[in-house]
């Protein structure tokens, strides 16, 4: 009786959606390889590179808690239901069910539009690390209670949170209504459902926060949604926090300092750069490096989508670069082949990539 | 001064418990001390209260980050600020404050792996270390039941740190994991303080069952019946959600499951509902319980038999510490051990797998055996060879032992042989599991014997075969409204009321 029968639904939670979300994307160009270390948010130059190539940088370290072995069955169940089917080169596409299944899908539980990984990264989790411990601490300040195990147990975050405290001149009654102003209006602008969610995961001197298998269970809903849906409030708290640092003086401080705020490059990567800044041309700086001039392209191509600045002119001329986004962006891919195929004059695949990785977000 | 005085000094407390004052004696005394005691009597306090005493630092090896965290918090939760954890957590500026202020602190934390680091142990060594302690030693031991090979190198570094006064603590551990606890340590002589396994507040039962359904129901009629909090241990993460998802439905509403594959802040969320009385029942794994402090744990139930007899009485120590009655009911389907075989097997190497190792390291002409564990390091070996993370530590323990990789075929046969007698004798230790469960006399004097001790007194709730009375744990009054979880929920007044209390009024 533990195992309760089910009906099988197609898919069956929203974490299942976004996978096939992402295998769509990809459209059988890459192994699920990819869109694991994608949700995971591997910060190598494939899977940068590949999310902005796929238009997938949204679900950039999306969900870090994913492992190979849950993705795998994920998948392997699409297959068995029609969802996904295998193609020659081992990767999948997702069938015309699929496409319709995720159809249905989104429209019943729409997509947390504010959700951004690529531009938010790490600091939506340290963020929210500082703002819960800062909570709770605050409510037991408040009500005079000393001693109590905190809710984050990463000493930086204490550390931290102990320097944000003592730091301001407020008392901590105004401290607590302060916060309180800034969060209240964050909070009415996100849906009644999220806002609960978001209250439901604090952690008090009253009560312990709840997981989100609890807070599904209490507001009947699907637990990995919950937890896009909490990833949302955070992400959208961000943005707003970002944008209009005067209005949230209080919680802006808590971006302060947070890792990787700006888009990361790979060490190698930089190297490289280092290396093009001085003049080196790439298949010397392969030389010098004892790499693949490849894996120097690769580099390249991965400037060319942090950097809106990077020049890539000594790679592509611009009537070359042009004829490439033109074919890119009104037949609607990204596949390299196709690509290439339409071309009237030569083109490496390394350039093409470049072009996508420039015009990207357009196609 | 006399000890008692001290203690009630630093912590406030009139009396020690069991194996506390015997072991602080010793170390006091200048003796290297190996001391088990049972979770939850204080292992911790043994060592705080000689830093106290000697006004000389401890240097405190650890385990596990999330045991090391709740001790140290611990620790500061009482008042103590003087104290550091040296754990991946920290930040490289972090860690260069700490090095540079080593000396300032009282208990120095630090995880296995960071004494790898030539800085941290340049700052030791120039400290007067009042204290070396291990916690859980028995880690210690390839025939302990939660070997780690990073513990195998806390002899040299004992050693280069000068041979501190040491204190080794353990919940469980046999004599032949003792006697190898000791040599690991390099060899000097330790006096061992050794309180009785025995919890005689905690009645043992095994119960059998014929079919999967039969036991199951008799699952729900227990948590139903049994006055709470518990604990009820699955060998799958699997089966602990979905019976914690069963026990839901059935109206057992303060209830979770907490596993390894939960993210760690839902973990934190779980033990702290359970530790403030939010949860009556976790349905977990075995990753449940190390460092978790709750005093009035009333039962401990398995669903499914432990690996070991050392984890079985790992895990019913987790009830009844404030000494009140408590119960631990293991129930068994016939052939439940099948799940702990195939977790046996997992966990170690395969055969193919060390071939397959052996071969790839011999194209790659790694000279020396530390040069192998690196190159399985960096060359991502354990992807390619589908070794999981026990069964990599493994294969570098074994490959940093060689002195040199001259004969592959004698190495390939000294790993398979390893893999072979690590097998054996978990298999053995298992079967002798089974057969406490089969068995036909006092399940007390069972384990007490398993450990090398005797029985001192054989309480009166004591086992199946001696007579218990299980209606003596069972809930006096009905739980009220179990099925509410929580009342109705305003998120606003809730926000307010956690920030600016009063306010709603
Ligand atoms: N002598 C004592 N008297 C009362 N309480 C004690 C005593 N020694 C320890 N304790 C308490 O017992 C609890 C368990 O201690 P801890 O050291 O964490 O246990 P262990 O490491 O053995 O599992 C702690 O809350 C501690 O304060
Ligand atoms: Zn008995």
């Amino acid at each position: 009786m533990f195992f309760m029968k089910r009906v099988k639904a197609m898919v069956d939670n929203f974490l299942e959606a976004l996978i096939l979300k992402c295998l769509q994307k990809v459209n059988g160009e890459r192994s699920i390889s990819g869109t694991y270390h994608l949700l995971k948010g591997k910060k190598s130059s494939q899977t940068i590179q590949d999310s902005h190539l796929f238009g997938i940088n949204r679900f950039f370290g999306i969900y870090p808690n994913i492992n190979r072995e849950e993705l795998n069955s994920v998948i392997q169940k699409f297959v068995e239901n029609g969802l996904a089917k295998k193609l020659p080169n081992n990767n999948y596409a997702v069938t015309a069910a699929g496409m319709k299944e995720l159809e249905h899908y989104f429209k019943k539980y729409p997509f947390p539009v504010h959700v951004n990984g690529w531009d938010i990264q790490n600091t939506g989790v340290t963020f929210w690390k500082r703002l819960s411990l800062l909570i709770q601490t605050i409510s037991n300040l408040v009500r005079k209670q000393k001693g109590f195990y905190p809710i984050q147990k990463d000493p930086g975050i204490q550390k931290w949170i102990k320097n944000y405290i003592s730091g301001q001149k407020l008392s901590r009654q105004d401290l607590g209504a302060a916060l309180l102003k800034e969060l209240l209006p964050l909070l009415e602008e996100v849906s009644s459902q999220e806002r609960e969610i978001f209250v439901l995961r604090l952690s008090s001197s009253k009560r312990t926060g709840l997981t989100y298998a609890q807070i599904a269970q209490q507001l009947n809903l699907e637990e990995t949604y919950v937890y896009f849906l909490f990833v949302n409030v955070i992400h959208y708290m961000i943005t707003n926090i970002k944008s209009e640092k005067n209005l949230y003086k209080y919680l802006s401080i808590l971006l302060e300092g947070a890792p990787v705020a700006e888009k990361p490059i790979t060490l190698s990567t930089h190297t490289t750069y280092q290396y093009l800044l001085n003049g080196v041309d790439k298949e010397e700086v392969a030389r010098l490096r004892n790499l693949k001039v490849s894996t120097i392209e690769d580099h390249i191509v991965e400037l060319a989508l942090t950097d809106s600045h990077f020049d890539t002119s000594p790679y592509l001329q611009k009537e070359l670069e042009q004829e490439i986004a033109s074919i890119a962006i009104s037949n609607q891919t990204r596949k390299l082949k196709e690509i290439k195929e339409r071309l009237t004059g030569n083109a490496s695949y390394f350039q093409i990539r470049l072009v996508l990785a420039r015009y990207g977000e357009k196609i | 001064m006399k000890l008692e005085a001290y203690l009630e000094k630093h912590f406030g407390y009139t009396q020690f418990r069991d194996g506390q004052k015997e072991t602080i004696s010793e170390i006091m005394a200048g003796n290297h001390t190996l001391s088990m005691l049972p979770t939850g009597t204080g292992k911790s306090l043994c060592y705080q209260l000689p830093v106290y005493m000697m006004n000389k630092p401890a240097v405190i090896v650890s385990p596990l980050l999330s045991l090391m965290q709740d001790q140290a918090e611990q620790i500061k939760v009482r008042g103590e600020k003087r104290v550091v954890s040296f754990n991946s957590f920290l930040s490289f500026e972090e860690k260069r404050y700490a090095l540079n202020n080593l000396h300032t602190y009282r208990f120095i934390f630090v995880s296995p792996e960071m004494l790898n680091s030539r800085q941290l142990l340049a700052g030791l060594k120039k400290l007067d270390i009042g204290l070396f302690v291990i916690d859980e030693a028995h880690c210690i031991s390839q025939w302990g039941y939660d070997f780690r090979p990073d513990y195998l190198n806390l002899g040299p570094v004992r050693k280069q740190l000068g041979d501190p006064l040491t204190l080794a603590l353990t919940a469980t551990a046999t004599p032949a994991v003792r006697s190898d606890i000791i040599k690991e340590l390099g060899g000097d002589e330790f006096t061992e303080i050794l309180s009785s396994v025995d919890r005689g507040n905690i009645a043992l039962k095994a119960e059998k069952f014929s079919s999967y359904e039969e036991k199951e129901q008799r699952l729900l009629t227990l948590v139903k019946q049994l006055q709470g909090p518990g604990i009820v241990y699955f060998s799958s993460k699997k089966t602990a959600e979905t019976a914690a998802a069963f026990l839901q439905t059935q109206g057992n509403g303060r209830s979770a499951f907490y596993h390894g594959g939960l993210e760690q802040e839902q973990r934190i969320l779980i033990q702290q509902q359970f530790i403030n009385g939010e949860l009556d029942l976790i349905c977990a794994t075995s990753a449940f319980g190390m460092g978790i402090n709750k005093e009035n744990v009333r039962y401990v139930i398995h669903f499914q038999m432990p690996m070991q007899m050392e984890s079985y009485v790992q895990e019913i120590g987790r009830a009844g510490r404030d000494g009140k009655e408590s119960a631990a009911i293991l129930l068994y389907l016939e052939g439940d051990e099948g799940l702990q075989l195939s977790f046996i097997e997992r966990e170690l190497p395969a055969i193919n797998q060390v071939k397959g190792i052996v071969h790839y390291l011999k194209s790659k002409n790694a000279s020396s055996g530390e040069e192998a564990a690196r190159l399985l390091q960096k060359d991502d070996i354990g992807a390619l060879f589908a070794l999981n993370e026990i069964q990599l530590r493994i294969i570098q323990h074994m490959l940093l032992s060689l002195h040199d990789l001259q004969d592959l075929k004698l190495i390939e046969a000294e790993m398979i042989s390893f893999v072979e007698n690590r097998k054996e004798g978990k298999v053995k230790k298992l079967r002798t599991l089974l057969s406490w469960i089969h068995a036909n006399t006092c399940r007390r004097e069972l384990i007490t014997r398993y450990f090398h001790q005797k029985i001192q007194q054989k309480p009166e709730q004591c086992c199946d075969y001696c007579g218990i009375d299980l209606e003596g744990f069972y809930q006096k009054d009905p739980p009220e409204n179990p099925a509410e979880f929580r009342p109705i929920f305003d998120w606003k007044e809730e926000l307010i009321e956690m920030l600016v209390p009063g306010r709603n009024e």
